[in-house]
């Protein structure tokens, strides 16, 4: 039974992407994808966090079909690494899911031919298989079923009319190859494989750093003092830099764009470097016995505000990207900085919480993936192009046309009503009218495999 | 650990594949004695990466009982994904280069495996 899941699933694998471009087939292929793996493995899918991932899958998935943008295509892949990934071992890292999971992708098929106790299993199970059964069962039905549709079509000609339009044309050499591939794909991920050592490394690493004895009180002492020293001067070098661009800030009015661009620029260099330094230097004192030292607590206080320095950093930036954006509009670079920032801002937040509650470097790692991959989710839910669009036209202080027209066409459409209201001139004009036409020629082409959320707009 | 029968067996695969792949794109029996011909470059390119890239992996491993299984383990998931990727990214550049890819991608999974399984028979006996 099972393995039969897995041909349907192949067949409908080369049905949905065989010559088709992407659109409702990769959210079909996700309802696939959960129902093999729920299929092979319905102990994991007992777990919430399971259930969790696959909705998560589900959303990037129906993401695709509303707007086609990379970012929903790159969400669905690495939320379908994780999804599998999970079910391979759901008490890992997601770091260590998306390693799971790409593994099982590429080479599961391998990994279970290698593995002498799986095959002995597999032969066990084969042994089960009653072949002939399966032949009758489906061999018999289906001559029958061809005899009496050949005995109706010469009978009724409106079913003459329906059965004649049912077209195999579309298989062909090419098309099982497809159909080889997605078997493959879909027997791999069936039985997701954890990647050993790394998996059992990973369960065995906890997220808090244990005291490991007695340790000399003078090393620790002098690297304390180091410690303050060090942080004390980096602290008193970043609020001279504070106080020096704030005053930069609010003193100066009108700036041109390039100096607005080199401003947030050199801004967001500045940050990664500050924050990284920062981060490493805050792991290197506090990645052992220091966690543990009473002396420390000065050392634990200049960190904090280290950190809180950076964060008026990432602030001082926010402001200056916004008023970038307030006079020149949104583009995915100006969002991508405001992305980072909220990156950086956690980063920071659980760099705090690592010294406060004394965690060590793995805990870092698991929360900020897990972050990320949850911003990664939440923004392949949102149509940019149609929001910088709208911003743009409406808010911005100034227009750069060329660029809304050279965005996907997720904001046809609204480029199209403005160019309506609004009637347009000269090459504005051309270029609206012409990814209008090409666009909604593009949506009458599509197959159904094809079919995206604007296509039902148009019908 | 014989590396003479798995270059063979790996060359085998690597050509059926190779030609499959082409012969199902446009079938021409005018190409026939180039897969016979073809084969020579094939074992060349299959003998570099498994003497070069599979085989010092479990060179490595001759002392230990369960070596094999181990250096498998250990090494096998990170080369697949290398080697995948490495593929993947030859043919996004090169699109027409499918066939090439496809066998070099499949040979030297499977190249793994026949080193691997055979290193366990030869031990087991």
């Amino acid at each position: 039974m099972k393995k039969i899941s897995l041909l349907i699933g192949a067949v409908l694998f080369s049905t949905l992407f065989y010559k088709q471009s992407l659109g409702l087939n990769m959210s079909l292929f996700s309802i696939v994808t959960i129902v093999i793996l729920a299929t092979y493995n319905p102990k994991s899918f007992k777990q919430k966090s399971s259930i969790a991932f696959s909705l998560l899958y589900l959303i990037s998935a129906i993401s695709i079909f509303f707007f086609q943008s990379s970012l929903s295509f790159i969400a669905n892949f690495v939320a379908f690494f994780t999804l599998v990934g999970h079910v391979s071992e759901h008490k890992s890292s997601i770091y260590v899911s998306w390693l799971n999971g790409f593994y099982s992708f590429v080479a599961g098929f391998f990994h279970r031919n290698f593995n002498p106790h799986e095959k002995e299993e597999k032969v066990k199970i084969k042994r089960d298989i009653d072949y002939v059964h399966w032949i009758k069962i489906i061999g018999i039905p289906l001559i029958v079923v061809i005899i009496f549709i050949l005995l109706y079509r010469n009978g009724n000609p409106v079913f003459n009319d329906l059965t004649s339009k049912i077209n195999f044309s579309f298989i062909n050499i090419q098309w099982l190859l497809l159909t080889v591939l997605g078997y493959y794909l879909l027997y791999n991920i069936s039985e997701p494989i954890p990647v050993n050592p790394a998996t059992t490394i990973d369960l065995e690493t906890k997220n808090t750093l244990k005291n490991k004895g007695e340790f000399s009180i003078k090393s620790v002492k002098n690297e304390n003092q180091l410690g303050v020293v060090l942080i004390s001067l980096l602290n008193l070098l970043i609020i001279f830099f504070l106080v020096t661009d704030f005053t930069f800030l609010f003193s100066t009015q009108d700036l041109m764009a390039s100096v607005f661009s080199s401003q947030v620029h050199s801004g967001i260099n500045a940050l990664i470097a500050s924050i990284i330094i920062a981060i490493i230097i805050i792991l290197y004192f506090f990645r052992g016995n220091l966690n543990f030292f009473e002396g420390s607590k000065k050392l634990k206080s200049l960190a904090y505000i280290w950190i809180v320095l950076n964060a008026i950093l990432v602030i001082n930036t926010a402001i200056k990207d916004c008023q970038y954006i307030y006079y020149f509009g949104f583009t995915y670079k100006r969002i991508g900085v405001l992305v980072y920032l909220l990156l950086t801002v956690i980063g920071l937040a659980t760099t705090a919480i690592k010294v406060n509650q004394i965690k060590n470097l793995w805990y870092l790692f698991r929360v900020n993936s897990v972050t990320a991959f949850a911003i990664l989710i939440i923004a392949c839910t949102i149509n940019w192009d149609k929001h910088i669009t709208y911003y743009n036209l409406n808010h911005a202080q100034s227009i750069d046309f060329f660029y809304l027209t050279k965005l996907s066409n997720n904001n046809t459409f609204l480029l199209k009503e403005y160019s309506d209201n609004i009637p347009l001139k000269g090459e504005n004009k051309i270029r609206v009218d012409r990814k209008y036409r090409n666009y909604l020629k593009k949506l009458k082409d599509n197959n159904w495999q094809e079919f995206t959320y604007d296509n039902l707009k148009i019908d | 650990m014989s590396i003479g029968k798995t270059i063979a067996k790996a060359t085998l695969l690597a050509t059926c594949i190779f030609w499959f792949l082409i012969f199902c794109d446009d079938l021409d029996l005018g190409m026939l004695p180039f897969v016979f011909l073809s084969m020579i470059p094939i074992c060349l390119c299959c003998s570099l990466v498994i003497i070069f890239t599979i085989a010092p992996f479990f060179w490595t491993c001759n002392k230990e009982q369960n070596g094999t299984e181990i250096v498998f383990q250990w090494f096998f998931p990170f080369y697949a994904i290398a080697c995948f990727c490495l593929c993947a990214y030859g043919f996004w550049k090169a699109p027409d280069a499918v066939s090439f890819f496809t066998a070099a991608f499949f040979t030297s999974l499977q190249s793994w495996v026949w080193l691997a399984k055979k290193k366990v028979t030869k031990l087991e006996s």
